[in-house]
């Protein structure tokens, strides 16, 4: 679908770009749709989504006892049933008790494990805005922990209503003058076992206690989800469904983790397939972070040097550290100083996005496991094994999901309002995005695309560490002088908007040597190295294919070998339906290996179609229905696959790479 | 610790119907479509009375097998007695497990009070098991879970 022909009212499809590899599919948000439908529901402006989840209206700023006159608001744990017995959930003359000290063989003091993840939760909310957290004794805190019997509920907490009820006749007549205590206070179920165990990060536990302080600080679930609701009609309540419950699309995990609705609903991939288990966040998300600044303001003090997220993090929290959160499911939000998303710990295919509001995408696996290889990774881990049903019920439901892989999707974003202004990729085929400033892009090992966005100013980009196999995409043509589809330049850098100066600098390149257009896919204009190619030697001419539906000429010359080259190992898209007519002089070359059945070095197609491997595409071919592999040149990083028809004269010593 | 009545306090969801909030069910509870009960240390008639009253207002199936669904929770009670007290212990787990998330739901021991009949002490073991029974007031007027 093309970008630029959305209309209003038009459904979105998640359409994704080409790709050349089935492991990177570009991640779109949905928020710049806004205004449109996903799933039938209407996507919501970040803005809109920050209203929606703060529309209870309750802060700390309003009714609060003043509690927060001094920017600080105390946070505190219930040590004992006893103190708890003497604190305002009993009332003056002790006649009267709510739920959570009535049944005292229901109550449970924080063990330290949750200790532990209630102050990171806390550390985390205090990143984003502009008041203070600070750990008193009970009887002094604004928000308490606990845990207690939630009638089924795993957790729950107390909006920060404040004062409004005490001076209720409810109030005056229980005696429960100081009811508006109550606020903030989360209480966790003790008698389940999840939230127990395991509490590391991307597990329920942790994101549970960083759901449930959300509550405390004033936010509300996406939804007024009903558990009464009878959807069909037949007079027993449904369960809460996206589909019939979600009342905008974003309602989700990928953006909040005030949602209760899985992250796929709205096409991200948080499951965890070399565990068989769902990956939960570890932080509030761009939209909760929209709306908890909208509250309390930003934090501008968070972070202001130069940090780097992910592998080799520098941001002093274990969540956005990589090596320590092996399935992040995070957002990232940043005040300040020239900062970094490294993803180099990765050897899948990565996507990394520097624009504030973005999707990354990064770890995972790329084959699915056998049971017995799950169950060792979960053995690894301190994790129950998985049972044959449990298996069968995972592959039951990556199929319905279309999954081709297990490689994470959308599960690292940018908070709006942030620059992050490098990136570093891993091992695999990775797609870096530049945003609107000057940015720094490591690809690291693998065909990597570098996309850089010219609409407006996006100053003077530079790729570190560019290869003979990397590609430039670019969201407006290169110029290009004399129409030959090869981009050449002098000095280091490659102007990509001579308006307004945006350019590249490509270390490694070879202005000389230059790109080559390879096609444009969904608007999106992609540039390989011009020096991935055969080159042509004495009587020889070299045709290559590109995006499309390309017919590749022969040489008129009859004393010349033409060289078709196909780019099969490109990072980007299938190269189309192609066409060609080929003689006993002539050579194909691909940067991956054709398909051969039996394994004898003859590649036949008796329909005269050849299927091109890697990337996609056919050729149909006059002349021959059976190639010979004659041998592979691997070179710069390149490897060079080169066929000829039987029994010709013709084959790898005569191709130059 | 305060001298406390024996009933449960006072309701008072009347006060917050305009506060109502919407109860979300745990992992354990999500998408759950039937219910199966199995007992241990039980006469054939406290499993019976024990699955006739799990079974009354139950908004799902429930039945008194062990069976294999990736919607379903099997809930086991243990009739040994605590101090030599009548009492039930629950305990709820889902049948096919899907995610760590679901966990397992382990109840303390409910111990019949006094002359209290095993139905009672029945009705009082499942309101703390169940998400929808629930005898206790609720008091969250104006929390979200």
């Amino acid at each position: 679908m093309e970008l630029s022909t959305l209309v209003p009212g038009t459904p979105v499809e998640r359409d994704w770009p080409l790709g050349g590899a089935d492991d990177i599919v570009e991640s779109l948000s949905l928020d710049p749709f806004a205004g449109q439908t996903y799933a039938n529901k209407p996507i919501a402006t970040a803005t809109q989504a920050g209203n929606i989840l703060t529309r209870s209206g309750y802060s700390w700023n309003i009714n609060n006892y003043g509690e927060l006159n001094d920017g600080v608001l105390n946070f505190g744990f219930w040590n004992s049933y006893a103190e708890l017995a003497n604190s305002y959930y009993v009332n003056a003359t002790g006649t009267i008790a709510l739920d959570e000290a009535f049944y005292a063989d229901a109550f449970s003091a924080f063990n330290a494990d949750q200790r532990a993840m209630a102050r990171a939760g806390i550390a985390l909310w205090d990143d984003l805005i502009a008041i203070t957290f600070k750990e008193t004794k009970s009887y002094n805190a604004d928000i308490t922990f606990g845990n207690t019997n939630t009638g089924g509920a795993q957790a729950y907490a107390y909006l920060p209503f404040g004062n409004i009820f005490d001076d209720s006749a409810f109030a005056k007549f229980y005696d429960l003058e100081d009811y508006g205590r109550l606020s903030g206070d989360v209480w966790i179920d003790g008698f389940v076992s999840s939230n127990f165990f395991p509490v590391r990060d991307s597990f329920y536990a942790k994101t549970t206690i960083v759901h449930e302080l959300g509550h405390s600080l004033g936010l509300s679930h996406p939804g007024d989800y009903d558990a009464l609701d009878d959807d069909d009609g037949d007079g027993v309540p449904d369960p809460i469904t996206y589909a019939n419950d979600a009342a905008y699309a974003q309602d989700s995990a990928q953006y909040s983790i005030m949602s209760y609705f899985d992250a796929y609903e709205t096409g991200a991939q948080h499951i965890d397939w070399a565990n068989l288990r769902f990956g939960y966040a570890s932080t509030p998300m761009v939209h909760d972070i929209v709306a908890i600044q909208k509250l309390y303001g930003a934090d501008k003090t968070t972070r202001t040097g130069d940090t780097v997220y992910g592998f080799n993090s520098t941001a002093n929290r274990a969540e956005l550290d990589f090596t320590k959160n092996a399935a992040p499911i995070v957002a990232i939000y940043d005040a300040g100083g020239n900062d970094t998303l490294d993803f180099s710990g990765w050897n899948t295919p990565s996507v990394i996005d520097l624009n504030a509001g973005a999707f990354s995408s990064g770890g995972g696996i790329e084959s699915f496991l056998t049971l017995e290889q799950v169950n060792a990774n979960r053995a690894a881990q301190g994790l129950a094994p998985r049972s044959q049903a449990t298996f069968d019920a995972y592959t039951a439901l990556r199929e319905e999901l279309g999954l081709t892989n297990g490689l994470y999707k959308d599960n690292i974003s940018i908070a709006y309002g942030v620059t992050i202004e490098n990136a570093i990729g891993g091992g695999g085929n990775d797609r870096l995005i530049g945003n609107q400033v000057a940015n720094k892009l490591t690809g690291g090992a693998g065909r990597d695309i570098f996309e850089l966005r010219t609409s407006g100013v996006s100053g003077v980009d530079t790729v570190t560490d560019w290869q003979r196999g990397d590609v430039l995409a670019v969201d407006r043509a290169i110029r290009d002088n004399n129409n030959d589809g090869i981009i050449t330049w002098r000095g280091s850098t490659v102007a990509l908007d001579t308006t307004d100066g945006d350019a590249v600098v490509l270390a490694g390149a070879n202005g000389a040597a230059g790109l080559r257009l390879l096609g444009s896919v969904d608007g999106v204009f992609y540039y390989g190295d011009a020096r991935v190619r055969p080159v042509a030697g004495r009587n020889q001419q070299v045709a290559e294919s590109g995006f499309g539906n390309d017919v590749l000429k022969s040489s008129s010359n009859s004393k010349i070998s033409d060289i078709f080259f196909f780019d099969t190992a490109n990072p980007v898209a299938g190269l189309g339906n192609d066409s060609l007519t080929f003689t006993a002089r002539d050579m194909i070359v691909t940067t991956t290996a054709l398909f051969d059945g039996n394994d004898d070095g003859i590649i036949r197609f008796n329909d005269g179609v050849l299927d091109l491997s890697g990337a996609g595409g056919t050729v149909t071919i006059t002349g021959t229905r059976a190639l010979e592999f004659d041998g592979m040149i691997e070179q710069n990083g390149m490897r060079f696959y080169i066929y000829s028809a039987v029994g010709s004269s013709v084959g790898l010593g005569s191709v130059d790479v | 610790m305060p001298d406390l009545p024996n009933a449960p306090p006072p309701a008072l969801t009347s006060f917050a119907a305009t506060m109502s909030q919407r109860t979300i069910a745990a992992p354990l509870w999500r998408g759950v479509r039937s219910v199966g009960l199995t007992c241990i240390a039980a006469t054939p008639d406290q499993c019976a009375t024990l699955l006739s009253i799990l079974q009354r207002g139950a908004p799902v199936p429930v039945d008194g097998f062990d069976a294999a669904d990736r919607a379903r929770v099997q809930i086991t009670a243990d009739l040994a007695p605590v101090d030599g007290r009548p009492a039930i212990a629950l305990s709820a787990r889902p049948s096919i497990v899907m995610d760590d998330a679901q966990g397992e739901w382990i109840g303390p021991a409910v111990i019949a009070g006094r002359g209290e009949d095993f139905a009672t002490l029945a009705e009082r073991a499942l309101d703390q098991a169940l998400p929808w029974r629930g005898a206790r007031p609720n008091n969250r007027l104006t929390g979200e879970n």
